[in-house]
């Protein structure tokens, strides 16, 4: 008990770092979660356009409604560097320019070219598929009235390739559960070892070690409290994550399948973190060298493996690199979760190989644990 | 002059803060360039792929097969089984199956998730039935891009990295000042009993760090510029400038820390980091979106974040070239570096102790 409340005394101390770390969790969570919780049909993803009309007219009232229909239409300054802001951070994928005259040139049938502003992404693409379907229709019925023209391009266009999906699967929450739970890989590498370590380290100082040596309480008890405590502040971590997740993902997809699974991968890397949080606290002695090591690990580790950058984007040598860090296969089974739908044993080969290496790890991290602290003991 | 010599070799002696000085924005940024060295790809167009079940009884299967050979936008093979498709489908090799039912019936679309790749297969066949329905080609649609994109999205990384290593300087700031604070070290208390000018050393304390964050923003710069061949555009002048006022703001910030925080010198290192790291969190680091979502939604929060004013001050100059924003940013960024440069003179003047 004097150990737990003595590890508490110094937990508390640093619990603006667990704090910190939680809320770069949770709002890069919302940040980057997607729409479309819950939705088992298809849906078309909705490229971010804005549209200036210059010409209000019959015809760009037409474009804006059906672009509005299948597009993210957002309202954009056009003062200042607004436009060229959100295009640069992909906030907007495509600006739509309708000047003066675009109604009269379609209405006559004249050649024109259409003035946009693209950043060139996937969503850039899709726009502009939808408003050169617009246009190209519209401009197929010339030459005839504004108003004609504009009736007869939507009757037309609201014809379309039907589409369904294959799964039952709520892939858009349980997308957002993926960048959820790839995070915690940052917030737990990080604001968990880092309490772990920092509450640990203050038994392993030499003047506290002497005077716990000529204590009553064994070594061997000693260490089994502080890794009870260890535990203990992990599952309360995790516990509070998970409450977290509940708001930020929605009960609806953190109760599936796919959601326990991540939560339960989630607490084998939590494991692994403990007792890396041990060794670190049996390698270094000072406090400042602790925080290099956590920050260059967790940054380092998050970088690589695909957590703040998706793994598909990262260079084929970058990724094989990943794999020698735990860090690699945490990410890697929530990539399978998030898409999982039969949990037969082909399926569940690889989460189960991904999960052996990072119990291997642990356990390495373990034995060295053993080695060393055995090592300081006879010291 | 002595003063200096002396700082010198007590700064360069603590290998902690050398680290962070020198050290770990070399291996954030090595790490940065790994992660993003193959970002620019992630948004060139791979044509999606899609089967389609052939079936003899349709009358359309011809007809998309003839439009299907013009469409470049569409990687499109043809399979008789719809269950192998589907074992495709599933494991992700195509992105969608269309299927086409006897007679004259258009084609159905068959997908495993949602998505963009999903969503443009839908769309093409969709414009392929319209021509079909409307019995006419449509004339292709001329289109004028203005938006000349200058750099890729990720810069704002290396903006956000070099942000962090100006505001790591104010760990130098503090170690630098606590040793001449008496309520803090030994040293401290000797000098404050010594006859020598306060104000003097003060300075020199403060001119070392400055030196010293220079040095270690000059080898990060150049193994930037050099070694990873970042490109900074035109206006490098003005990024170095710029990057000057940031060690001057992590200077002020570590004097402030130092003068404000009664704390054992780790917890005073704490602080130091865990504000940098936040800084850097909502300028972008952990993924830019974060900083334009903080822009947009709570622009105030990065108008007194420095590492916010720094990263928006290096985009706004590679981006748009000196302006009306990138002043603002300078002024800010002055502004913050006052602030915190004014309360920590006021706590730091004129300290006198009865004991310690």
């Amino acid at each position: 008990m004097t150990t737990f409340k003595t590890f508490l005394r110094i937990v508390q101390k640093n619990l603006w770092v667990i704090i910190m770390y939680t809320v770069m969790l949770v709002l890069f969570s919302i940040v980057n979660s997607s729409t479309g919780k819950g939705q088992m049909d298809f849906t078309a993803s909705k490229p971010s356009v804005a549209i200036v009309d210059h010409d209000n007219s019959k015809l760009s009232a037409a474009l804006t409604e059906y672009v509005k229909k299948n597009a993210d239409v957002q309202e954009v300054s056009e003062e200042g560097d607004a436009i060229s802001d959100a295009l640069y951070y992909s906030d907007i994928d495509y600006v739509i320019y309708l000047e003066k005259g675009f109604s009269d040139k379609i209405s006559n049938g004249e050649d024109f070219e259409l003035e946009v502003k693209s950043n060139d992404s996937y969503g850039s693409y899709l726009a502009e598929t939808i408003v050169s379907r617009f246009i190209k229709i519209a401009k197929s019925y010339a030459p005839a009235k504004e108003a004609g023209i504009a009736i007869r391009t939507n009757n037309l266009l609201e014809n379309e390739t039907k589409a369904e999906l294959n799964t039952t699967l709520d892939t858009s929450g349980l997308h957002n559960a993926e960048f959820y739970y790839d995070f915690m890989n940052y917030s737990i590498l990080a604001g968990l070892v880092f309490a772990i370590s920092y509450a640990t380290i203050g038994f392993r100082r030499r003047i506290v070690k002497k005077r716990l040596n000529v204590s009553s309480t064994s070594y061997k008890k000693i260490n089994q409290d502080l890794m009870l405590c260890n535990f203990a502040l992990a599952a309360v971590m995790l516990l509070i994550y998970t409450v977290l997740g509940l708001f930020v993902i929605g009960p609806s997809v953190v109760f599936t399948i796919n959601g326990l699974l991540m939560m339960l991968n989630s607490v084998i890397l939590t494991i692994f973190a403990v007792s890396f949080a041990f060794l670190l606290t049996n390698l270094v002695e000072k406090n400042d060298a602790l925080m290099a090591i956590i920050n260059v690990i967790s940054i380092g580790s998050s970088f690589l493996c695909g957590v703040f950058v998706p793994m598909q984007w990262l260079p084929d040598f970058v990724v094989f690199i990943a794999h020698a860090l735990p860090s690699f296969y945490y990410v890697d089974n929530n990539r399978i979760f998030a898409s999982l739908e039969k949990f037969d044993g082909e399926h569940l080969m690889p989460v189960l190989v991904n999960t052996g290496i990072l119990i291997a790890f642990t356990v390495v991290v373990i034995i060295l644990n053993n080695i060393v602290s055995k090592k300081k003991q006879k010291e | 002059m002595k003063h200096l010599f002396y700082n010198f070799k007590i700064t360069f002696k603590n290998v902690e803060l050398i680290f962070w000085t020198f050290a770990f924005p070399i291996i954030l940024v090595t790490l940065f360039y790994a992660a993003f060295s193959n970002i620019s790809a992630a948004d060139d167009f791979v044509a999606p792929k899609v089967a389609v079940i052939e079936n003899e009884n349709s009358m359309l299967v011809p007809v998309y097969k003839q439009i299907f050979e013009k469409v470049d936008a569409l990687n499109v093979s043809y399979e008789t089984d719809f269950e192998s498709a589907k074992t495709k489908l599933e494991s992700e090799e195509i992105a969608g199956i269309a299927t086409f039912d006897d007679g004259m019936e258009y084609p159905k679309l068959t997908i495993e998730q949602n998505g963009i790749n999903q969503t443009i297969i839908q769309n093409i066949m969709t414009e392929i039935e319209l021509s079909i329905r409307s019995g006419s080609e449509f004339d292709e649609v001329k289109i004028k891009n203005t938006y000349d994109r200058k750099q890729e999205v990720s810069m704002i990384e290396y903006f956000t990295l070099l942000a962090m290593a100006c505001l790591y300087g104010a760990m130098i700031g503090t170690k630098s000042l606590d040793k001449n604070l008496a309520n803090m070290t030994a040293s401290g208390k000797r000098i404050a009993v010594a006859a020598v000018s306060k104000t003097k050393i003060v300075l020199g304390s403060l001119l070392t760090s400055y030196i010293t964050q220079l040095i270690g923003l000059t080898i990060l710069f150049v193994y930037m510029l050099a070694v990873l061949k970042i490109d900074f555009g035109e206006h490098l002048v003005g990024v170095i400038g710029l990057t000057m006022l940031g060690a001057l703001a992590g200077l002020a910030l570590g004097t402030f820390i130092s003068a404000i925080f009664k704390v054992k010198d780790s917890i005073k290192d704490g602080i130091t980091t865990g504000f940098t790291m936040l800084c850097c969190f909502f300028s972008g680091m952990m993924g830019p979106t974060v900083k334009f979502a903080i822009d947009s939604s709570f622009p105030l929060l990065n108008k007194v974040n420095p590492a916010a004013l720094l990263t928006d001050g290096y985009y706004a100059l590679t981006n748009f070239g000196v302006g009306e924003r990138f002043w603002s940013d300078v002024i800010l960024l002055v502004l913050f570096s006052g602030v915190l440069s004014f309360v920590s003179i006021k706590v730091l003047r004129r300290q006198k102790y009865d004991n310690l």
